[in-house]
């Protein structure tokens, strides 16, 4: 028996690898890894830091259009 | 998500802050490529296949996300004492100190060896269920951390590890993006990485859960 049949357990055999995002289960193609990745980056901040640089930065997209609107 | 990296910066007093000739978002930018593009190949490599682990292995990653723009700390083992601060979930945050310099590489070996064990069990066994997988990620993916082999870059390179780690076991990878899931995964680590005993089973259950969750939202 191969180790991949091995491998198959109590749950529906994946034919492809595979990645959990917002509760759903996508295919991984190499968009889904970068924005992966992306998420890992920011987790390697710590969560409430990854948190604050996320809030900052839609801050920081959402001020020009603000401005403009102002004028 | 909005285009990766454009708008983010490590903290400054990262190693990684700003690379020769990149701004920190660039930076930022290009190692969000690097990192992707190592997941790409251990997707490749160990997609239910065997993943033996070993120290050499975590050096080679951490070298593989890093060492193109920072050559001189990616896939170097630290030659000085750690300390990394975990949020504590009741009373603020706490440092933690990772493995003396001249241990660093014993115990990663451990970390390493432990899984090549667990791995092992898991493929001796008639009935495995996601859980079981997920204990040894869990081991794994903690170990990694709580060695904190790096200067820099522990976290990064111990996903790479994650991820490598379910693929191998069949199972799908797990992304933590949004603000629950990522106070959930720091909360649950927190036992792991406090002691060499600490336990894993928070952050097993919450990967468990998570996988399961989506192979029945998939059904």
């Amino acid at each position: 028996m191969s180790y991949a049949e091995r491998m198959e357990g109590s749950f529906p055999a994946l034919d492809r690898a595979h990645t959990v995002r917002k509760g759903r289960i996508v295919e991984t193609t190499p968009e889904v890894n970068r924005e992966v990745a992306e998420s890992a980056m920011l987790l390697s901040q710590g969560a409430r830091r990854a948190i604050e640089m996320k809030q900052e930065a839609q801050a920081a997209s959402v001020a020009p259009g603000t401005a403009s609107q102002a004028a | 998500m909005d285009a990766p990296g454009h708008r983010y910066r490590d903290r400054e007093e990262s190693r990684f802050y700003q690379a020769r000739g990149l701004s920190p978002e660039g930076t930022w930018q290009s190692l969000g490529d690097e990192l992707a593009r190592v997941l790409n190949d251990a997707q490749r490599a160990f997609w239910r296949t065997r993943l033996w682990m070993d120290a050499e292995r975590v050096r080679w990653w951490h070298g593989a996300i890093f060492a193109h723009y920072f050559p001189h700390d990616g896939g170097r083992f630290r030659h000085d004492r750690a300390f990394f601060g975990v949020m504590m979930p009741t009373d603020g945050m706490r440092q933690l100190e990772g493995a003396a310099p001249e241990a660093i590489r014993s115990e990663l070996q451990a970390v390493c060896a432990s899984f090549n064990r667990r791995a092992d069990a898991l493929g001796a066994q008639d009935a495995r269920s996601i859980l079981d997988r997920a204990r040894a990620v869990a081991a794994l993916y903690a170990g990694i951390l709580r060695v904190h082999p790096f200067v820099d870059g522990n976290h990064r390179v111990s996903f790479v590890a994650l991820s490598a780690a379910l693929w191998s076991f069949g199972l799908p990878n797990v992304e933590f993006e949004d603000d629950t899931e990522t106070i959930a995964h720091d909360d649950a680590l927190v036992p792991a990485l406090e002691s060499k005993n600490g336990s894993v089973e928070p952050f097993a259950q919450l990967l468990a859960d998570l996988i399961q969750r989506s192979l029945e939202s998939q059904a």
